[in-house]
């Protein structure tokens, strides 16, 4: 296991709990438990690319939620994150690939990114 | 034996079987080959023994092209040529560059890598290599662990890494290793301070009966051979031809054009791209890193092949201090750690101090360079300008162009694919610099000063100067040796492969004889 594993599941598990706390103060209305779930997810998972770098980047992400929903609700979400690593590493095997203000990034990772600005 | 022009009597008019116009790695392989063989040699010299500053004004030339070639940085007039300056970088060409690619105009060799092998080998004991180390696993395997990349041989990895050997002092610079040999030799004569000005061809046209030398202090003279060779480089090589236009105005061997056309070089575009590796490895361990080898990474020939791109290298080197924190660890929670990082300098500078002290070097960031092949292209052409050297031959007229797309094509593909393939290893991302976003990379000077293809070989004369036994068409006694006659340019330094391409020729000229 890297370290980016280990960061992986230490970071989930921070916000995981920072989560539930931050839950306890508001309605569930205001927090869909399947908005939550991905908020957490995209938190926690580990994209190298610096923040303010993708700060700017807007797009449709709808299958991506649909489909990391469909998986957290599904595998939870250390499964979740193994899954999408191999969706990834995949995109790049096979060139779904494409350039983010010069990253060069897969497509998922770069839905995960438009994700992150709305989260993180 | 060794003579300057001078020492002759005046228009001194000799005879020889064979004569060799250059006395660089091309000239002296040719040269070796025929030692204490039954043939009467003779090499002429443009200098002297060691540089001197009056004949390298000869290789004084005009730029005409946007990109500018330097015309005399890497050439030296003098015993052992350009062997003086190269610094010993060998590798052989790949199999696959000897074939014709649909998607590179005039690509595609009358021989084949089979023709050389022998000769390589040959090669690797003069520069005191190792010919069976190009193709050791383990040897390539140890230069992957030596900068902590040995992911990169992953089966199926879109990279590949290819070995140089260095060829040490002792060994690369001809001038020394072969002058005894040379000057004891008691076939072979060496002649300094004999340029050669002009290929005198017989009535019809068909054969060079002699070649017309002079030296800058007034000397003339004449050399008949039954066989010439031509081997003073891939600028000098084509200027001789332009330059004898008294029978063929267009000059000798020329009929198709081709003389000085499809000149190639190496463009380093540097400033393309930057690695993050993002991966546990934090410091890059020189340690295993020896003086004679190494390896340089390009894209695998299935991928370069699906992906209709030139061959490369990349050159990965070290960031300018250390990296940004904020650039591999990852997520909000440590944003307030990456400020310190960042407000406190010194911390970094601690930390690289440390690495550095520790014998490996600090950063998780990595710049990248690609060195490509150039594709044979007409418009890189040398032609003969207006003016004229002291001797009386016209200068070069030198046009580079600008990098072609697919050059510009090579060079994007490539960081696109070293970022996939780091991708799929999961190690690391990588981010492509803005000057290659704006074009900016791709203004270049050339940075090897490597000369290729401007008489180049082919399976006929429509096409080429020269056929696969390096004998320049329609001419029945004229050969040319070294990088002039390559077809294609490669990525590696073309040093290696003149030597082995000269000994074979030198092969051919003695078995014609026998």
């Amino acid at each position: 296991m890297n370290i980016s594993r280990r960061l992986f599941v230490s970071a989930g598990l921070i916000c995981f709990l920072g989560a539930l706390y931050y839950k306890g103060g508001s309605s569930a209305k205001d927090y869909p438990i399947i908005s939550n779930n991905i908020e957490i997810f995209v938190k926690s998972y580990n994209l190298a690319i610096p923040v303010e770098e993708s700060a700017d980047i807007f797009g449709d992400t709808a299958i991506l939620e649909k489909k990391l929903t469909s998986l957290l609700s599904d595998k939870g979400i250390v499964e979740t994150a193994n899954i999408v690593n191999k969706i990834i590493r995949n995109d790049y095997r096979i060139g779904k690939i494409r350039s983010m203000n010069g990253w060069i990034v897969s497509e998922v990772e770069f839905g995960l990114l438009i994700l992150r600005n709305r989260y993180v | 034996m060794f003579k300057s022009l001078n020492d002759l009597s005046p228009e001194a008019s000799l005879t020889y079987d064979i004569c060799i116009v250059g006395s660089g790695p091309a000239g002296i392989s040719v040269a070796k080959t025929l030692l204490d063989s039954d043939l009467k040699v003779i090499m002429l010299e443009s200098g002297g023994m060691l540089p001197e500053a009056e004949y390298q004004q000869l290789n004084k030339g005009e730029n005409a092209g946007p990109s500018f070639l330097s015309l005399d940085a890497s050439r030296l007039r003098c015993f052992g040529g350009a062997s003086g300056l190269w610094a010993g970088h060998c590798s052989p060409f790949k199999s696959d560059e000897f074939d014709k690619k649909e998607f590179i105009p005039f690509s595609g060799w009358p021989i084949s890598i089979d023709d050389l092998n022998e000769y390589y080998k040959e090669a690797a004991e003069m520069l005191g290599i190792s010919y069976a180390k190009f193709y050791n696993e383990r040897f390539f395997q140890n230069t992957l662990d030596g900068i902590n990349f040995k992911q990169f041989d992953r089966k199926n990895s879109f990279l590949t890494g290819n070995v140089f050997q260095i060829s040490n002092s002792k060994n690369k610079d001809f001038g020394v290793k072969y002058k005894d040999e040379l000057q004891s030799s008691k076939n072979t004569d060496v002649l300094f301070h004999s340029t050669v000005t002009q290929l005198n061809l017989n009535t019809d046209g068909s054969e060079v009966e002699s070649v017309s030398i002079a030296d800058l202090i007034g000397n003339k003279a004449t050399i008949k051979a039954k066989k010439f060779v031509l081997a003073c480089g891939a600028l000098e090589n084509p200027r001789i031809l332009l330059a004898s236009r008294r029978y063929y105005k267009e000059g000798i061997g020329n009929g198709s054009g081709f003389v000085g056309a499809c000149f190639m070089s190496h463009p380093g575009v540097l400033k393309v791209g930057e690695i993050y590796r993002t991966s546990e490895e934090q410091c890059i361990n020189r340690d295993k890193y020896q003086a004679d080898y190494y390896v340089q990474f390009e894209m695998s020939l299935e991928q370069r092949l699906k992906q209709k791109t030139l061959r490369h290298v990349f050159a990965i080197s070290q960031s300018n201090g250390l990296a940004s924190s904020k650039t591999y660890i990852p997520g909000k929670l440590f944003t307030r750690f990456n400020q310190l990082v960042d407000k406190f300098s010194s911390l970094s500078s601690f930390k690289k101090t440390v690495c550095r002290l520790s014998g490996v070097y600090s950063s998780n960031t990595l710049e990248l360079a690609v060195a490509l092949e150039q594709p044979p292209r007409l418009s890189n052409n040398l032609s003969l300008h207006t003016s004229h050297d002291d001797l009386g031959v016209p200068k070069i007229n030198m046009y580079w162009d600008n990098l072609s797309d697919i050059e510009k094509r090579t060079v994007a593909t490539s960081v696109e694919t070293l970022a996939r393939e780091l991708g799929v290893l999961n190690i690391g991302h990588v981010k492509y610099k803005s000057e290659l976003l704006s074009g900016e990379s791709y203004k270049f000077n050339d940075p090897v000063n490597h000369h290729i293809g401007t008489t180049r070989m082919s399976n006929n004369s429509s096409s080429g100067v020269v056929d696969k036994n390096c004998k320049v068409f329609g001419i029945t006694n004229l050969y040319v040796a070294g990088s002039s006659v390559f077809s294609t340019s490669s990525i590696v330094n073309p040093t290696y492969t003149i030597i082995a391409m000269s000994l074979r020729l030198g092969k051919h000229l003695k078995n014609l004889t026998l």
